[in-house]
């Protein structure tokens, strides 16, 4: 149960970077993953985990959060890794095993690579760490508003994944409930074939789906009852303000963009 | 007496070590014993249903231990398999965990997940709804989604007593049933461990049709267990009771205004027919 939360969910806090415009924060992160895949040597990839260290330094983000982040992305390494080094040529041969050889330019490439993935892995999940799901939904529903000139109900679509998003939570303690209740008499959700298994998930997904659907009849209801019509428009509780620091995050990300462009890095 | 079933010093946090843990359960200790009727209750999370779950190993304790039959619940796969046929719980609107087309199927499910052959299911099926006071008959080919609210929860029940469990644990069995459907269900657990000798154990906030059923009653409070005694000692406890927001049968309460109206009557009165009794002695003892 404790295993399964931990992914990029949420921690609460108070920090300069938890306090930033979710806007901001979504552009900031286009901002720098764009800089990173433009980035050519080690020291721009030395300067860009610098400005992650920064940032979650300032966020005040325990390293295990991160460390537990970084742990689906190392089969992919290690994979992307054994590609590069048997298959890119080039340089001092290092090794040579019969007729394969590891030649130095795979191991540049294939650690470069390695490392730019886990950078990218850091800032994806400083955004998610430092803000809540409801507020990255708004943050990207904002920036769908232009759409709506050719006629992409965004407000709608921001609302769907509010809504997804905050019964993620529920539903997951509701499988657990259901899980729990179904081993009570007796269900077996975890020996057999593969084939015994899904027919054994049938008393876990069935109620799930009664329920699921039960609530959305509810949560209509209850929209309903206070207002909510298609296609009229909302008034916000929290106003979406961009500060001053907001605006100096911006810019300091903007002079990285020019030097590391200007310098070739 | 050797303790039936019990908690030493258990403990349960959940997501320990995180910045949601939340301690739920704090060293919470007590014995019951077999054939005992047993009361847990306390305002809404108390940790009623987290000590519950405890109880049949589908929650284990992260500290202090879970006894049955004076052996600590472990983790061992069988073990708790072994475990959960032997206490029976029915969960927290145990309807809502229906997945079937037919009753009979619905009740099938448990004595089916033990390996039973057909004819032992069909034989355990119709001993299960009849034990709840349902013609089986009548039922077994129904949809389970499609019968009214008091007939679900009967149904639900009899889903877990086709394990013919050895203790009965019931989470809540009363939570959006109407006063009559609740005293119907009260009487049949009454029933259960009298006639049957099972030992029943039920949480609950609504102490009114209840109380006067309990041997014992452990009351919760923030996940300690705060009281823990009779039914007598506890529901004289009345004051205490209130803080917690636990309000005593009406009647009992009432018998308590008759003793501030400075009449002798005894207070450990919990039902209608345990009241009427009581004021029809103090009648006579007037008339003398």
């Amino acid at each position: 149960m404790s295993s399964s939360i931990t992914l990029g969910q949420y921690l609460p806090g108070e920090s300069p970077v938890h306090r930033l415009n979710p806007r901001v924060k979504i552009l900031v992160l286009i901002a720098l993953l764009v800089l990173l895949f433009s980035i050519r040597t080690y020291g721009g990839l030395g300067a860009m985990l610098l400005v992650a260290v920064v940032f979650y330094t300032a966020a005040g983000i325990p390293p295990r959060y991160f460390l537990r982040g970084l742990k689906p992305v190392i089969w992919i390494s290690v994979f992307a890794l054994v590609i590069y080094l048997f298959f890119t040529k080039g340089g001092v041969v290092l090794l040579r095993i019969g007729l394969v050889t590891v030649e130095s330019e795979g191991v540049q490439q294939g650690l470069f690579i390695v490392l730019r993935l886990f950078v990218l892995v850091l800032f994806s999940l400083l955004v998610t760490l430092t803000t809540t799901p409801l507020a990255l939904t708004g943050g990207m529903g904002s920036f769908l508003k232009p759409l709506r000139i050719i006629g992409l109900p965004t407000e709608e679509v921001a609302m769907i994944m509010a809504v997804a998003l905050r019964f993620i939570p529920t539903l997951m303690e509701e499988s657990q409930r259901l899980m729990r209740a179904q081993l009570a008499r007796g269900a077996d959700f975890e020996t057999g074939s593969l084939f015994h298994r899904a027919r054994n998930m049938v008393p876990l997904i069935v109620p799930l789906f009664v329920s699921a659907f039960r609530r959305a009849d509810e949560l209509a209801l209850a929209m309903e009852a206070r207002g909510f019509r298609i296609g009229s428009r909302r008034t916000s509780l929290h106003e979406d303000i961009i500060t001053a620091g907001d605006w100096i995050v911006l810019i300091l990300v903007l002079v990285l963009m020019a030097v590391v462009l200007i310098f070739g890095l | 007496m050797p303790m039936f079933i019990g908690a030493e010093k258990l403990s349960h946090t959940y997501m320990p070590g995180g910045p949601f843990a939340t301690e739920a359960l704090h060293d919470i200790s007590f014995r019951i014993e077999k054939g005992e009727i047993v009361l847990i209750i306390g305002p809404s999370g108390s940790g009623k249903s987290t000590l519950i779950q405890h109880l049949n190993g589908l929650l284990m304790p992260t500290s202090g231990q879970v006894i049955f039959e004076d052996r600590p619940i472990g983790k061992d796969r069988k073990d708790l398999l072994l475990l959960r046929r032997r206490i029976g719980l029915v969960f927290q609107m145990p309807e809502e965990q229906f997945f079937s087309e037919t009753v009979f199927d619905e009740v099938a499910f448990a004595p089916r997940n033990l390996g039973l052959d057909d004819e032992t299911v069909r034989e355990r099926v119709y001993a299960a709804l009849k034990r709840v006071g349902l013609v089986a008959g009548q039922y077994i080919n129904r949809h389970p989604f499609h019968l009214s609210s008091g007939q679900k929860r009967l149904v639900a029940i009899a889903a877990v007593l086709s394990l013919q469990p050895e203790v009965l644990i019931l989470d809540e069995p009363t939570a959006g049933l109407d006063p009559s459907g609740r005293r119907s269900l009260f009487k049949l657990l009454a029933a259960f461990n009298r006639k049957e000798d099972l030992t029943v154990i039920v949480s609950t906030h609504h102490l009114e049709e209840v109380a006067s059923l309990a041997d014992r009653v452990l009351v919760l409070q923030e996940g300690r267990l705060v009281i823990n005694g009779s039914a007598d000692e506890v529901f004289s406890r009345r004051d205490e009771l209130r803080r917690l927001g636990l309000a005593l049968p009406e009647v009992t309460e009432i018998m308590y205004d008759l003793v501030a109206e400075g009449l002798a009557v005894n207070t450990a009165v919990y039902s209608l027919k345990e009241a009427r009794r009581e004021l029809n002695r103090l009648i006579r003892r007037e008339n003398r």
